[in-house]
């Protein structure tokens, strides 16, 4: 399992200021979330399949490129490109019709039955892989396990929100640790990216990433 | 395509009030003879005693990594 940090962590950062805030945390590496007005500005720059001039050396390694939507195919092809290059997977919200091989796809479901069936059966027919995304309440509540029966099997990716600096709070979410443990007793080799839980959360995320410390426990000294 | 082979606790992410529990329960789920590697961001010495308390006799206990930025310890439950 390796644990990354998601670009919807620090919206407004550049790529050099998350790859900072990753090897502050001992981070693996990125999920970089394109679109949505980041200030990562990937999707900005040329892209090497359409001018060579412009190659992006990120800082750590990024393990998914996010397309939230519905991408067009002439995006979803450019972007697949793109991740090849990185070595990095593509994180998709909807299905679609052609896929990019040979680059490893995940496709990002919640706790909804209809919405992880689908994922499920997509996953499976084409197969590619799953990732999900558990609401708070389901976290506290524990019907993620009712969920992950389902989509463990396909699972490549987890996007976790509630950890980081809401966990050091005294009205800390629950559910994160029963999760965790849940996915090391069953061997889980993917990926698990820290999001934040609410919006309202993120300037605790900035100074939390941005600090040179531990990550809270109370027994890690400060580096 | 699973992507499931060895077993990985990381509990940095987990709130402060949940990551002993969670370690325990996690251990307690042991088979004898299996183990677990726990990753964390600082040396678990303090679990490690507590371990020695409440688990005398049933565990491994082997550093994998020693910082300075990440621990890892393999803790195993002993054949019984």
């Amino acid at each position: 399992m390796k644990l990354l940090l998601s670009s919807d962590a620090l919206p407004t950062a550049s790529l050099e200021v998350l790859g900072e805030a990753c090897r502050r945390k001992a981070l693996a590496g990125l999920e970089l979330v394109l679109g949505c007005g980041q200030g990562h500005h990937y999707e900005a720059l040329r892209c090497p399949v359409e001018a060579d001039d412009e190659v992006v050396v990120p800082p750590v390694p990024i393990y998914w490129l996010a397309l939230p939507g519905r991408p067009r195919l002439s995006e979803l092809m450019t972007w697949a490109g793109e991740a090849h290059r990185l070595g990095a997977g593509l994180l998709l919200w909807e299905p679609v019709e052609e896929l990019p091989r040979p680059v490893r796809v995940a496709l990002v479901h919640g706790s909804d039955p209809a919405a992880l069936a689908l994922a499920v059966h997509w996953a499976q027919s084409q197969g590619v892989h799953t990732c999900y995304q558990p609401e708070p309440e389901v976290l506290r509540q524990g019907g993620w396990e009712a969920v992950l029966r389902q989509t463990l099997p396909t699972l490549a990716h987890v996007r976790l929100p509630g950890s980081g600096p809401e966990g050091q709070t005294a009205d800390a979410p629950t559910g994160v640790g029963a999760l965790m443990a849940h996915l090391a007793l069953k061997a889980y080799k993917g990926t698990v990216a820290l999001i934040p839980s609410r919006l309202e959360q993120l300037p605790a995320w900035k100074a939390w990433l941005l600090r040179r410390r531990g990550w809270g426990c109370g027994t890690a000294t400060a580096c | 395509m699973a992507m499931q082979t060895e077993r990985t606790l990381d509990v940095r992410p987990i709130p402060p009030r949940e990551k002993h529990a969670t370690i325990f329960a996690t251990f307690d789920a042991l088979a004898p003879g299996e183990a677990f590697v726990l990753v964390n961001d600082h040396d678990p010495r303090p679990l490690r005693y507590q371990f020695e308390f409440e688990r005398s006799g049933q565990f491994t206990w082997e550093y994998l990594e020693q910082g300075p930025e990440v621990w890892r310890v393999r803790i195993g439950r002993t054949a019984s």
